[in-house]
């Protein structure tokens, strides 16, 4: 008893001290790099910020008539003489492989260009909807949502800058595609998912995301994330507030 | 790739050297705290026995009695034993009626001394051990970060692209043998300090007593002889 007072106690309390560091630097290990997750974030959304602006500059102006096609009897639109046509602004949609669930993100509207002629520029108006980010949203953190949103809008950035609208494209068409990434961003694959009935319309949209070639900025994604999301995602593309 | 970077796996993704020296400072670490917490409850049991001790002692309570109540004690410790050494061998000497004032309280004193470099030694026990870990741990431990670092530098010699992210994983890991080896060195110093203070503390008081006590037995063994003396003249 005696024995075990002079030598057990000072056992025991050496072990509990062990224990108490040990258990302490391993919460705090865990939470630095908790912490390291929201640096990378606010970057992210940064470079969205950077990049909006930049669509409507070089957007490729529409011109001339296209033939229409079999389904939409309208007209052609008839457009002025070649001159700097403001650039039409259009709206792919990226949505991932779920059902669709409308989701609206406006972003800050255009300066548009003086309309002088015909076509008046077009709002742009992205919505996507993505059930899938928001299940995710709700069962992990927000943040992940804010990273996937960021993502979503640097690809309609790229998409929307190299996409050339046909001519015939009008109000209400809406061509969805299938689109088939890898890791390292590059586009492998697009189908046509629900075709707008125009088949210049669609073939200008699949064009657009092939020309693109490349997400560059989904290279840095997480596995899971770009799994979760970007592996096979439907994109749908509406050319908005185009009255003709 | 980062959020595997436990601490568990930097451990165990060290070296064989490294983890050998991170095994020692962790027992040196254990041992030390062992002998902290062991040392702090012993000072604290003998000052206080110091202290009820000498209350009774004071207390003008008659010696004889208070030697036979001590002896009866199980285990002897600090002042008491002092007392003890010196009562019995001035009892015994100045049994043998031949011995003379002086050649008692030396040999009184000599007990006592004897019993005071016993007492020094048991409260000496273990400092030395934390000494040493206080001042060669940290050392250790720099070995340890010192040839993780190198086979961290090594290993990014054969890298044909070099990056932080090479060579980070491996200098963390190397830096938990320095930490650890702080972590052992910094209470151990602060103990040994605080450990031989308090020793010098306690040995000054049992000096003082068997000043006091020799003093006190100075008293009764020439309070004899001068009686012996009257009865012999």
């Amino acid at each position: 008893m005696r024995w075990l007072r002079a030598y057990g106690l000072p056992a025991f309390m050496t072990v509990i001290i062990h224990a108490a560091l040990a258990w302490l630097l391993l919460v705090g290990w865990s939470g630095e790099h908790a912490f390291s997750e929201p640096i990378v974030k606010p970057s992210m959304i940064k470079a969205t910020m950077i990049e909006l602006p930049k669509k409507s500059a070089d957007n490729p102006k529409a011109e001339k008539k296209a033939t229409p096609a079999k389904k939409k009897p309208k007209p052609a639109p008839k457009k002025t003489p070649p001159k700097e046509k403001p650039a039409p602004k259009q709206t792919p949609t990226v949505k991932p492989a779920s059902k669709p669930v409308e989701k609206k993100v406006e972003p800050k509207p255009k300066p548009k260009p003086e309309p002088v002629v015909t076509p008046p520029p077009k709002v742009l108006d992205i919505d996507f909807s993505d059930e899938l980010a928001a299940e995710d949203a709700a069962r992990q953190a927000e943040s992940e949502l804010d990273v996937v949103n960021s993502y979503i809008a640097k690809i309609i950035a790229v998409v929307e800058s190299v996409w050339s609208r046909p001519p015939s494209a009008r109000n209400g068409m809406e061509v969805m595609l299938l689109v088939n990434l890898i890791p390292t961003g590059e586009v492998v694959n697009v189908s046509v998912a629900t075709s707008s009935g125009n088949t210049a319309f669609d073939t200008s949209a699949v064009n657009a995301v092939y020309r693109a070639e490349r997400f560059e900025d989904l290279r840095g994604m997480k596995p899971a994330l770009f799994e979760a999301n970007f592996r096979r995602f439907y994109m749908k593309f509406k050319p908005e507030d185009l009255r003709l | 790739m980062n959020d595997e970077m436990s601490l568990w796996t930097l451990i165990s993704g060290a070296s064989v050297l490294v983890q050998m020296v991170m095994l020692l400072l962790m027992i040196a670490s254990m041992l030390s705290w062992w002998m902290i917490v062991q040392r702090t409850m012993y000072y604290a049991a003998s000052k206080r026995n110091y202290q009820l001790f000498e209350r009774q002692f004071w207390s003008g309570v008659d010696l004889a009695q208070l030697f036979r109540k001590s002896v009866s004690k199980p285990a002897l410790a600090g002042v008491e034993s002092i007392f003890v050494a010196g009562f019995k061998e001035f009892t015994r000497l100045r049994q043998q009626s031949a011995a003379d004032p002086d050649a008692i309280m030396q040999g009184a004193e000599r007990a006592m001394r004897v019993a005071v470099a016993r007492e020094e030694e048991k409260l000496e026990k273990y400092l030395p051990f934390l000494a040493t870990v206080g001042s060669t741990s940290p050392y250790v431990g720099l070995f340890g970060t010192v040839w993780g670092i190198m086979n961290a530098f090594r290993g990014l010699a054969n890298v044909q692209q070099a990056t932080l992210a090479t060579v980070a994983p491996g200098i963390a890991e190397a830096l938990i043998a320095t930490a650890m080896g702080l972590f052992a060195a910094i209470p151990a110093v602060i103990a040994y300090n605080r450990f031989s203070s308090r020793m010098d503390n306690l040995l000054a008081n049992y000096d003082t007593f068997a000043d006091e006590f020799s003093s006190i037995l100075h008293r009764q063994a020439h309070a004899k002889s001068r009686q012996q003396d009257e009865n012999n003249g």
